[in-house]
């Protein structure tokens, strides 16, 4: 990458047009965060389709700043609430409630708004430092080393995401076989249409993921739904005025968790699958262990809340190392990222630095950017969010399927985008209420397409000679990774199950 | 039996199923190729049919999804196909409200400013934003 390309894509995405997107992108992400039950997932799945009048980079610039501001917002309910916006955010609550009821609830919301954005900066970086050299090692892989990489990224995450890795693999498979419909690749002709000439393009791709990721998830949240009317704690003006903020000897005194917090988000970000949730226990657990008054943590320390909001933040940029260097979602944001890059007519993967540096460029640019607004959004609008914590779920869930209806019409063109969405939505459901991992078979789906090309043009490498693997040392070794890391998180799991009915 | 159980063989039922009637009936036989049309396709069912089989083995703790709840979300989930049809036949702008006020009056919402904001509101700012602003169309 020569350094011109570089300057101009960061050129590309400081002006104003993109500020404003950033902006615009962060201050929805920070309210939907703010909405129990929506998380920044769902804000995205729903946000893509009204992204399609606009240029590439103000309309990835938005996405990114709806991601970036929703990591933070699920913090806000639950400090002020007990209620994490976001599955990562519960790591939040355990400390950022009990400072909330002592009286704190601003300064607790700032720790977490100051931590997201120190540790979404750090993975930002790595994330800017070490994807270009991967991808130029990513572009030295041929078809049968890509094949076996996506088998690889399959067998992790079958096996680190739900409750176990057989429902995992079944989830993986669904994907696949989803992802077989319409025009098969090698002979162009069309398979599983069922008359449908609308599936000759494949299942949509936004319809399938807003439908699994959100629509099933609004109608999971409605059937629990019991019509009351949520206790907020009201972030006034009124107490000590040190209770309202965080000093910087505070800050500072927080730094090496914050640090800590933010290594363990972006080594787990990079790895697909593992997601931010582990990522902020993970840090909370170790923050807890490096503390020399470990008896406080879960009663309103703010080393807690630190370590948690740095890591489930950092796991964001670092999510996109995979997707940038070898064009492999590293989760469901990833993922939706990429079905937002295709729309505009990008393939995301190593030949993008060749093909679109200046792009990618201008994508680290608006991270970098939304960084800095989310630090300002949050400072500005913090005692607002903290009253949008109430607001009734009947009514934010009617908004967001309405929202879901409108967006996937208009990506879809057609009201048999909306009918395949609640198809899926469907299924999401009742997937998630089995225990099938939903974010795998997402992910598989995403990435079926490009398994079953590297494939094909495998067999055709190999001949159909299974000793030709040989000749391909890194293919060999990523499938003997495979094998060992399904037979190890297998493994592992047994284990822990076993643990638990010892327990039990 | 376990839901585990069950939906292991639903899964296992649903492979076989995909396996001998609907794969070969929904793709083209073609004679070249290592990876023919139905390749890819009949791999996934098979591995559907195993893991199925797998899955419902007997075995440790299972996630059982309570009834009440499934039933709710069915409703929902119902209520959301009516609003597709209903929109084919009456448009986003009589369709969309109905459908909101609907959907927070089944949730339990009562108090006329949020079920006017639901109903009203929502549905006329998503039409704003759509079709002057983005100018694309609804149906």
């Amino acid at each position: 990458m020569d350094f011109p390309t570089i300057l101009a894509g960061l050129g590309d995405a400081f002006t104003l047009t993109n500020l404003l997107f950033v902006v615009a992108g962060v201050a929805v992400g920070q309210f939907v965060g703010a909405l129990p039950g929506i998380g920044p997932v769902m804000a995205i799945a729903i946000a893509i389709p009204f992204t399609f009048v606009l240029d590439p980079l103000p309309a990835i610039a938005f996405l990114v700043g709806v991601m970036k501001g929703g990591l933070f917002g699920g913090a806000i309910p639950a400090i002020l609430i007990n209620t994490p916006g976001t599955p990562d955010a519960a790591a939040t609550a355990l400390d950022g409630h009990p400072l909330a009821r002592q009286g704190k609830p601003a300064k607790a919301t700032k720790i977490a708004l100051y931590a997201s954005v120190t540790g979404d900066t750090f993975s930002d970086l790595v994330l800017i430092t070490v994807s270009a050299p991967l991808a130029v090692l990513a572009l030295k892989l041929g078809p049968v080393e890509i094949c076996a990489l996506i088998v690889f990224a399959f067998s992790v995450m079958a096996g680190l995401v739900g409750e176990s890795m057989v429902k995992g693999l079944i989830a993986a498979a669904f994907g696949l076989l989803c992802a077989t419909v319409g025009l098969d690749p090698e002979h162009g002709t069309p398979r599983l249409y069922f008359g449908y000439f609308e599936l000759f393009d494949g299942l949509p791709l936004t319809a399938v993921a807003i439908g699994t990721l959100a629509v099933a998830e609004i109608f999971r949240r409605l059937a629990a739904v019991g019509g009351d009317v949520r206790s907020t704690i009201v972030t006034d003006r009124a107490g000590d005025p040190a209770d309202r903020r965080v000093s910087r000897a505070e800050y500072w005194q927080c730094r090496f968790t914050m640090l800590r917090g933010a290594l363990i988000g972006t080594v787990l970000g990079a790895i697909p699958g593992i997601g931010s949730t582990a990522a902020a226990f993970m840090s909370y657990a170790s923050a807890q262990q490096a503390s020399s008054e470990p008896e406080s943590f879960g009663t309103g320390n703010i080393h807690g809340v630190a370590a948690t909001e740095s890591a489930n933040s950092a796991v964001m940029g670092a999510n996109l190392i995979p997707l940038l260097a070898v064009g492999i979602p590293g989760s469901v944001s990833a993922a939706l990222l990429i079905s937002a890059f295709k729309i505009h007519g990008i393939q995301p993967g190593p030949l993008m630095f060749e093909q679109q540096g200046r792009l990618v460029y201008g994508l680290f640019g608006a991270m970098l950017m939304a960084n800095a607004m989310n630090l300002a959004v949050g400072q500005a609008s913090l005692r607002f969010w903290s009253r949008v914590v109430a607001a009734p779920e009947s009514v934010i869930f009617a908004a967001a399927l309405l929202l879901c209806f409108a967006g996937v019409y208009m990506a879809t063109g057609g009201l048999f985008g909306v009918t395949v969405m609640l198809i899926f939505a469907v299924i999401g459901y009742a997937m998630t209420a089995f225990g099938y991992p939903v974010v795998v078979f997402v992910i598989a789906f995403f990435l079926g397409e490009q398994f079953e090309r590297s494939l094909s043009q495998t067999l055709v490498i190999l001949n159909g000679e299974p000793a030709a693997l040989l000749g391909h040392p890194v293919a060999v070794a990523l499938l003997a990774l495979s094998l060992v890391t399904a037979w190890w998180l297998g493994w592992h799991r047994r284990q822990t199950r076993a643990d638990d009915t010892d327990v039990g | 039996m376990t839901a585990n159980r069950i939906s292991g063989l639903l899964v296992a039922l649903c492979g076989l199923l995909l396996w001998l009637v609907v794969i070969p009936a929904n793709t083209e036989t073609v004679g070249s190729g290592w990876i023919r049309p139905d390749t890819l396709p009949q791999a996934c069912a098979v591995a559907l049919i195993g893991l199925g089989l797998i899955q419902s083995l007997p075995r440790g703790r299972s996630l059982e999804p309570t009834g009440a709840e499934v039933l709710r979300a069915g409703l929902f989930a119902a209520l959301a196909f009516l609003a597709v049809w209903a929109m084919t036949v009456a448009g986003f702008r009589l369709a969309a409200p109905a459908f909101a006020l609907a959907l927070m009056l089944l949730v339990g919402e009562r108090r006329p400013g949020w079920l006017a904001v639901g109903a009203v509101g929502v549905p006329a700012a998503i039409w704003l934003t759509a079709v002057p602003l983005l100018d694309r169309t609804l149906p």
